[in-house]
């Protein structure tokens, strides 16, 4: 569980801090004010070998594809310059934090010194880059990305470089971080949409966790009897059953009921790790807020996965905040830019849930 | 006294004012108005409870507006003693991590008087109807020898209550407390009364430009 966060130079945030991160965590504040950047920051910080730079590199408009030269790697379109804080590639973006009781280092920068250039080579393991490197370097034309754990010393985890077709390649190395759990993404929530949302259904049964599932999902959706996979065109497909005699595609239900299935996959699929989450409430009514977060709250327990999640509505986070009440297990940051300097303030639930009493906004 | 759900607060000016009941946050607006004190310059909200100063305070001095502030005025009733409601004015901001360029102007109803209460100030503006009314003690008698023991009135409720009964019974016309009184055309003239000049003038100094600190 991540439990402190520093964010040094990333995107439009000079520097943060947070501290005492909640296993369950609300980030609040206007629009602009750096909750998404944080959100991807975490995502930077703590998701493992090899999401990585895939991660990294798919946000604001960069789009990622498989590239051609390597089997599982990935390309870019445009370069990361959106990265660094006033698009100056010369700074260094500086990630650290406290991940389960251990001291975790990001730090991404172009500034590499030539000395490093053997490194580098070792690194791409490709001889056809190997002859460019000391061009590109000239260029700040590469993105190196360092991890630390513990006391260790930063190591070169990847480098992102051009490639021959005009785009952007990277390599890895293996990363000192170790074996973090896996990091579920609204990009993993967007996947459940597609084909994957089966596996992820079955990977939860396997776990037996179907009947926990059944039990949320009629919070939102009383009269679910069942969900089954029926296969289809050689591919599982995920129907619900609500004992009309047909089975109805989980595509075809409510935006809301679909919303909370896939945060509860997400939340339930694997052990540990982080679940992040943007605008969680987003398609969910508000009546359905505190059964939403029961749930929750209960999986991610069972799961031992952390959820951080954005949010622009007061209504969900009192619902938190009602759920949890003194057990320390939600809190809430609301992010403020002010005159170009990023604070977060922390909101415990009995804060939240004050602050409604005596009328003040936390949002 | 809870007065009922707080309303939505959001800071819009340099200069706040919390009192406790809506009453006095018309009656301070009143006095600001004519002064040309707009909520843009004084802003007044009221707690509905002096036991929610900190929860308020708490909550409010987390969000970024706050660090604007220039000047945070807190004005209680007296109640029953002065020094107990500015003690406990003071033992709320000391539990708070208030800016320390924020000037903190902390002060009681009745201006300077030991015990009392906004109604107090109304009962004297209300001179020649409060003597219309002589069997105003009697009342209280009457009604202190029958309250069940276990029902106690403040000194402040006994005047809101004597108020209420005056109001009541004003040729002027009474419909539903206090503030809406207060909001009619009729009894307007009585805010007009040098018994609020202590008020005026702790309007009238709010807007004075903080000192600057050393």
């Amino acid at each position: 569980m991540l439990t402190e966060l520093r964010i040094s130079k990333f995107r439009s945030i000079h520097s943060l801090e947070m501290s005492e991160i909640a296993p369950i965590t609300l980030l609040t504040g206007k629009n602009g004010s750096g909750k998404s950047t944080v959100l991807e920051a975490i995502e930077l910080l703590v998701s493992p070998e090899p999401l990585r730079p895939a991660l990294q590199l798919r946000r604001r408009g960069i789009e990622t594809y498989p590239s051609q030269n390597t089997a599982s790697q990935v390309a870019v379109q445009a370069p990361w310059e959106s990265m660094f804080r006033g698009f100056d590639t010369t700074e260094t973006i500086a990630l650290d934090g406290l991940y389960s009781d251990r001291q975790v280092k990001a730090r991404y920068d172009t500034a590499i010194p030539a000395t490093e250039t053997s490194q580098l080579k070792l690194l791409t393991q490709n001889p056809q880059y190997v002859f460019s490197i000391q061009q590109w370097l000239s260029e700040s034309r590469l993105l190196r990305i360092r991890t630390q754990a513990d006391a260790g010393a930063l190591t070169f985890e990847s480098l992102v470089h051009p490639v021959p077709d005009g785009s952007w390649g990277w390599t890895a190395a293996l990363t000192p971080l170790g074996p973090f759990a896996g990091i579920w993404t609204n990009d993993a929530l967007d996947q459940l949409e597609r084909e994957d949302v089966a596996d992820y259904f079955g990977a939860v049964l396997q776990e037996r966790r179907g009947d926990f599932l059944l039990y949320a999902m009629r919070g939102i959706a009383p009269n679910l009897k069942s969900i089954v996979t029926v296969p289809r065109n050689k591919k599982a497909r995920l129907f619900a059953d609500f004992g009309t005699g047909k089975l109805v595609p989980v595509s075809l239900l409510g935006d809301g009921a679909i919303r909370v299935l896939k945060i509860l996959l997400a939340t339930l699929v694997g052990n540990g790790g982080v679940l992040l989450v943007d605008e969680i409430e987003s398609g969910i009514h508000y009546s359905f807020h505190e059964s939403l977060w029961r749930s929750v709250l209960e999986a991610a327990q069972l799961t031992n996965r952390q959820v951080i999640c954005t949010t622009h509505s007061g209504e969900t986070m009192l619902a938190a905040a009602r759920v949890s009440r003194d057990s320390g297990k939600i809190g809430c940051f609301r992010v403020d830019a002010i005159r170009g300097n990023h604070r977060a303030v922390r909101y415990s639930a009995a804060e939240l849930l004050d602050s409604e009493e005596v009328g003040v906004d936390p949002r | 006294m809870n007065e009922g759900r707080s309303e939505r607060f959001s800071l819009r000016s340099k200069t706040l004012v919390l009192v406790e009941g809506r009453e006095d946050r018309f009656v301070l607006e009143q006095f600001a108005d004519q002064l040309h004190l707009g909520p843009d310059r004084i802003q007044t909200h009221p707690l509905l409870s002096k036991d929610k100063l900190f929860s308020f305070l708490h909550a409010e001095a987390k969000r970024p507006e706050f660090l604007e502030l220039e000047t945070l005025a807190i004005l209680f009733d007296a109640e029953t003693s002065r020094e107990t409601t500015l003690a406990e004015i003071n033992d709320a901001l000391q539990r708070l991590d208030l800016p320390a360029s924020l000037r903190v102007v902390i002060e009681t109803i009745p201006t300077g008087a030991q015990t009392g209460c906004l109604e107090d100030l109304m009962l004297e503006a209300l001179t020649a109807e409060t003597a219309a009314f002589p069997c105003l003690d009697e009342i209280r008698n009457c009604i202190e020898t029958n309250l069940p023991r276990s029902r106690t009135f403040s000194e402040c409720q006994w005047k809101k209550l004597q108020l209420h009964v005056v109001l009541g019974c004003s040729e002027r016309g009474y419909k539903a407390g206090l503030l809406t009184a207060l909001q009619s055309r009729e009894y307007q003239p009585i805010l007009a009364s040098r018994v609020f000049d202590p008020l005026r003038q702790f309007i009238s100094q709010l807007a004075e430009q903080p000192a600057p600190r050393a």
